[in-house]
């Protein structure tokens, strides 16, 4: 037992003391080429970046103006080829939602 | 070149000054970070973050401190980010293995020991070091690594850290504790009777 507590310490001051052994690494002398590289894509990148996402943005929206447009025009909500004047809109839902005795009166009239 | 000089070439954009700086600086902040993360191929990356970093903000160094300090600052940063990421991968692991997403998480370890600068016979208890400074609590992880790795002396580990002196003095003394604890845990567990 003794010699097992002593056996750990000395692990543990030689793994302590191992710290003192790491060898300093040297550098890449290719780094600060590649840094450069680097640092040119970059550049390069938040160029391109700049220049397209306002076109692209504009692109989007006017895209979805239209799609949405086509999709009304499709589903029936909105008519383009009837030129149907508020008015006369009016008076369809009057003759839709009239009552009987005043359509028979429209009829008696003509 | 000396601070004064340099400073504001870096801040012209002047690539000679920069190749300059890397030069100068590059054998520090690699070393550095390979006391923070022991893995070669890591480290260099994270040398090149710290680079484009100093490039990239040299605009707000205000010389308050020397530029070596700014740039340990930046390095320090740099790898805790590194290290705090490779956490959260291994985190996500761990609970997608747990739904059955992802099946070898046990595999995933903030690192895979790969340190130029140990010597062959000095690898495994160095790594064991390694692993018990891993799990110490990131400003006595900091102080340590500076000190006894870097080499740094109190006081520039101080302006660093920016903290007082006591603190730093206390953080190393519990860095030490902490670590001899986990060490004599470590081989408790793995030397024979």
């Amino acid at each position: 037992m003794e010699n097992k507590k002593y056996n750990i310490e000395k692990e543990v001051r030689k793994a302590m003391d191992s710290i003192d052994n790491i060898q300093r690494v040297e550098g890449n002398p290719y780094l600060s080429t590649r840094l450069q590289e680097r640092l040119r894509q970059q550049n390069d990148n938040n160029v391109t970046t700049h220049s397209q996402v306002p076109v692209w943005q504009l692109a989007m929206v006017i895209g979805l103006f239209i799609l949405n447009g086509f999709v009304l025009v499709q589903s029936g909500y909105i008519d383009i080829e009837s030129t149907v004047a508020v008015e006369e809109v009016e008076q369809e839902n009057w003759l839709v939602n009239s009552k009987e005795e005043d359509l028979n009166y429209i009829s008696w009239n003509d | 070149m000396n601070d004064n000089q340099i400073i504001p070439q870096l801040k012209e954009g002047n690539e000679t000054a920069f190749k300059e700086l890397v030069d100068t600086f590059q054998e520090k902040v690699l070393n550095t970070c390979l006391g923070f993360v022991p893995n070669i191929h890591d480290a260099e990356d994270i040398v090149q973050d710290v680079f484009i970093e100093i490039y990239r903000s040299i605009d707000k160094f205000r010389g308050d401190s020397k530029l070596s300090t700014w740039i340990y600052r930046i390095t320090t940063t740099k790898c805790l980010e590194h290290l705090r990421a490779k956490k959260r991968q291994k985190r996500k692991s761990f609970f997608q293995s747990l739904i059955g997403m992802h099946e070898n998480a046990d595999r995933i370890k903030a690192y895979d020991f790969n340190h130029p600068g140990v010597v062959l016979e000095n690898q495994e208890r160095t790594k064991v070091l390694y692993e018990a400074i891993e799990k110490l609590p990131e400003n006595q992880r900091v102080a340590f690594t500076l000190h006894k790795i870097e080499g740094l002396s109190y006081q520039e580990i101080t302006k660093i850290m920016e903290n007082s002196l006591s603190s730093v003095e206390s953080l190393m003394f519990r860095a030490k504790k902490n670590l001899k604890k986990s060490l004599g845990d470590f081989y408790r567990e793995n030397i024979q009777d």
